[in-house]
């Protein structure tokens, strides 16, 4: 008896096994993508050439690379692959769609100093205009939030691989990135309350007391520390704790700012404290200091044509990322959704494209540049061997704005196709939930 | 490459400027015309004086002394006509103290006219006009249920005057989120799309009261004045005439069908409603925004309403436009809709052609598009006789592009309002000259 329920027990694990392991390679099985013209970021256009896909990640690329003999061939003559869009500034899920009221979790306006916020717990991993930002071609995002503060809080960076929860979502073990943010906006939300700041002396004196009191509560720590841990420790304070971590170097920070006069004031600050900027963010009027830029090895993240909606913007020129790309600054586009819309974001290339930028330099500028600046280009932005398999096949030139995104993928997996939609929410009810 | 030939373009007109005035003859020869009306003609000749279009066809003859403009291997085009903007009305759209396009005191405001507000002064002409677009019909904001009259522009002009093509062109109303949520916030009316639409049938019906008081009058002065013929010498008391008002006014061309109505809807029950409204009140109705139109795109094109959509990259940013999607164009041009493109912008007009292009992208066929951003929005207002295609007798808004319209990497090289050639620079083509030469970037 016991026997026979061992056999039978042996022999259903042996089933068991075999049904998981198909299963798993199934799961696991390479993707073959053949004929297509191969924009890969890092080493040129390859014509007529191959990808393969395996375990998630980009396995091989190249004109004659041999294809695993169990992979599934996906023929694509015709048509391009790039890597999938990495947008530096989105506020995806932190603004979901539809722009009402409920939606708004963006800006905590209630203080200046927002550092101790993470835009991680505003983000809506319902926002309908994840499938829409997929269908453009979008797949890595990182989510700030907005400007309505000189220090915004945390950013957050994220897959759009259709994943319920927060975790699912979250590209792991990407670096500390903070959202700061100087010229109008703040000196607005709190001038027009009657508060500090409302010039932007304002913003640097408000700005730079708090870097101070974090000095100062960096200090009290290590006191405490070096007195051997007498006593009661001294009271955590979250918010001076991230500023510790700007000024100990621990944080790319992500600055929106306009005018000269935002950028060098933020230099000074930044020379005063001895921390980095990762980036300017919007940054319209940078091409007048490119130099200066370049000299600092700060990154530009720009739009292609938002000139003239406020003072601001007065002086922008569609051609900053041109002059500064020719200057040797590192610069990106975004959409800042939703400013433009996430699912838009390529128009942004094709309208550098247009005013002067070269057609691989302007596809760049939404895909390696920006996992740069993000500092996540061991992971995503190119077509390079090792790197996260995120790719998108287009119907024709990606420049072309009635090219289309055809078939996605995140991580390997393909996660929407033009006929289908987004796979992982196929099904769902329609509601805000569509893509069309 | 292409870029070169732009600036040397450029120069060379700017050097030819003084002298393009527009009584000159100009002769646009050997281009790739596109004439919205009667199809493509291969190297053929625009000839144009006074301002107009003197001639086009293959077979042109250039009276000696001509200005020529050598097209061959180019692209020329009617001017394209933005639909629906704020150009004129807003400068800086961020600075209130720059921004005329929307009068917050009432929600009704029939006889505001865009005309009073244009500015010739705005640097957004010089700067949306470099990109081909050379009309606009500036029509004011979304936040009041009737909004004011609209006017037809011409992206140049020293004067008010000079700018205007058509004054009134239209009357503009919003139904929907814009005004219900502005004078809610006031604790005025419409509060609700029912408050909206029994709002603008008051006023309607107000303004018909109006009218027949006014007709009233007329008869019985006609009367008097038979009267006081026969009855010579005894001079008759008149009655004093009804106060003019100029709402009413406004509200009674429209209802006399001498001025178009653009009503501004999104979701289906709005487009109904104006559907309804402009039933009632015999209204010659333009459906614009018309994010859910799609939906509707059959009962739109037997009723033979006119539709403006866009913009085409527009989201579903509000509730009143989750329908919105980028073949709505493509859908109701296959019903049979007649189509026109708006920007609803001011310093975004100049992206009209990229948004074109996505139409296309979107399954509208491309000369249906072209027809859509020259011809069908001049003849839903009634200038289709002097704007809007390449036609002898029409105004010489012409532009020579170097490839075909719409396309990321064709570009302006040659732009021509009322037979003046254009200089194309601004003051962003200025900043950019002078830091690639302090650059020294070529």
């Amino acid at each position: 008896m016991l026997r026979t329920s061992r056999v039978l027990y042996n022999f259903l694990i042996l089933v068991l096994g075999l049904f998981l392991s198909k299963g798993w390679a199934q799961e696991n099985r390479p993707v073959v993508i053949k004929g297509a013209t191969i924009l890969t970021m890092t080493h040129g256009t390859i014509e007529d050439g191959t990808v393969v896909i395996e375990n998630g990640k980009i396995a091989a690329v190249g004109k004659d690379v041999p294809s695993p003999s169990d992979a599934e061939v996906i023929d694509a003559h015709g048509e391009f692959v790039l890597p999938g869009l990495v947008d530096p500034h989105s506020h995806l899920g932190v603004y979901s769609m539809p722009g009402v009221q409920a939606n708004s979790d963006g800006n905590e306006m209630t203080g200046d100093i927002e550092a101790q916020v993470r835009s991680e717990d505003s983000i809506n991993t319902d926002d309908p205009e994840i499938p829409r930002a997929v269908s453009g071609g979008v797949t890595t995002v990182q989510v700030l939030p907005g400007s309505g503060n000189n220090i915004g809080g945390w950013a957050t960076m994220v897959k759009l691989n259709g994943g319920q929860t927060l975790d699912e979502i979250k590209l792991a073990g990407a670096p500390l990135s903070m959202k700061w943010a100087w010229g109008e906006n703040p000196k607005r939300v709190y001038g027009s309350k009657g508060q500090a700041p409302s010039t932007l002396m304002g913003e640097a004196a408000v700005v730079r007391q708090r870097l101070y009191d974090a000095q100062n509560y960096t200090a009290k720590w290590k006191a405490w520390e070096d007195g051997g841990r007498k006593g009661a420790p001294p009271e955590r304070n979250l918010q001076l704790e991230a500023l510790a971590d700007v000024i100990a170097g621990k944080v790319r920070l992500n600055i929106h700012s306009y005018q000269v006069n935002h950028f060098e004031t933020l230099f000074r600050i930044a020379d005063e404290f001895h921390f980095r900027i990762a980036a300017l963010h919007h940054a319209l009027d940078a091409y007048m200091i490119a130099p200066e830029i370049v000299r600092r090895h700060i990154g530009v993240v720009t739009f292609a044509d938002e000139w003239g909606f406020k003072v601001e913007a007065l002086d922008a020129i569609p051609q900053n990322a041109y002059l500064l790309w020719k200057s040797g600054v590192l610069v990106s586009l975004h959409t800042d959704n939703p400013v433009i819309e996430e699912r838009n974001y390529i128009e942004q290339a094709a309208i550098v494209n247009h005013y002067g930028m070269p057609d691989e330099a302007a596809l760049q500028m939404v895909t390696i540049n920006p996992a740069k600046i993000l500092g996540i280009d061991n992971r995503v932005g190119s077509i390079d061997p090792g790197k996260d398999a995120d790719l998108t096949l287009w119907t024709g030139n990606p420049l072309e704005l009635t090219s289309k995104a055809e078939k996605v993928f995140i991580d390997g997996k393909l996660i929407y196709t033009m006929k289908e939609g987004f796979l992982p929410w196929k099904g769902r009810p329609a509601g805000f939930n569509f893509v069309r | 490459m292409i870029r070169r030939a732009l600036i040397i373009t450029g120069l060379i007109f700017l050097a030819a400027l003084p002298s393009a005035r527009a009584q000159d003859t100009i002769a646009i020869r050997g281009g790739k015309l596109l004439t919205v009306t009667h199809g493509v003609i291969e190297n053929g000749t625009v000839l144009v004086e006074d301002g107009k279009i003197k001639a086009v066809g293959a077979s042109v003859s250039i009276p000696s002394g001509a200005k020529v403009i050598d097209a061959r291997g180019k692209v020329v085009m009617p001017g394209m006509i933005d639909a629906g903007d704020r150009l004129g009305l807003v400068e800086i759209p961020g600075e209130q103290i720059t921004n005329d396009a929307t009068e917050y005191s009432d929600p009704i405001h029939p006889e505001l006219r865009v005309l009073d507000a244009l500015n010739p002064g705005s640097e957004l002409f010089r700067v949306t006009r470099a990109q081909g677009i050379t009309n606009a019909v500036s029509t004011p904001a979304a936040g009041n249920l009737i909004a004011g009259q609209g006017a037809v522009i011409g992206l140049d002009g020293d004067t008010v005057q000079q700018l205007v093509v058509e004054s009134p062109a239209a009357l503009v109303i919003d139904l929907g989120e814009s005004s219900k949520s502005i004078y809610a916030a006031k604790g005025k009316p419409p509060q609700t799309r029912m408050g909206q639409m029994a709002v603008l049938r008051q006023e309607f019906l107000s303004a018909q009261h109006y009218q027949a008081e006014l007709k009233a009058y007329g008869s019985k002065q006609s009367e008097k004045k038979q009267e006081t013929e026969t009855k010579e010498g005894q001079g008759a008391k008149s009655a004093a005439p009804p106060a003019k008002n100029l709402k009413f006014e406004a509200l009674a061309a429209a209802l006399d069908g001498k001025l178009p109505v653009v009503i501004r809807a999104n979701r289906v029950s709005d487009i109904e409603m104006a559907l309804r409204l402009a039933d009632e009140f015999h209204l010659h109705l333009i459906l614009a925004d018309a994010a859910a139109a799609w939906r509707l795109a059959g009962q739109l094109a037997e009723k033979k309403i006119p539709v403006i959509v866009g913009p085409i990259l527009q989201e579903p940013s509000s509730m009143e436009t989750l329908d919105v999607r980028l073949d709505n164009a493509a859908i109701l041009h296959r019903a049979g809709v007649p189509l026109a493109f708006q920007t609803e912008s001011a310093n975004e007009v100049r992206d009209l052609p990229f948004e074109v292009e996505y139409a296309i992208g979107n399954g509208l066929p491309a000369d249906v598009a072209l027809a859509a951003v020259t011809l069908n929005p001049a003849r839903f207002f009634g200038f289709d006789d002097r704007l809007g295609s390449l036609d002898e007798g029409k105004q010489a808004n012409i532009v020579v592009l170097d490839g075909m319209p719409f396309h990321v990497k064709t570009h302006v090289l040659t732009e021509l309002i009322n037979g003046k050639v254009m200089d194309l620079s601004n003051r962003q083509t200025e900043l950019y000259e002078f830091y690639k030469k302090k650059y020294g970037i070529q």
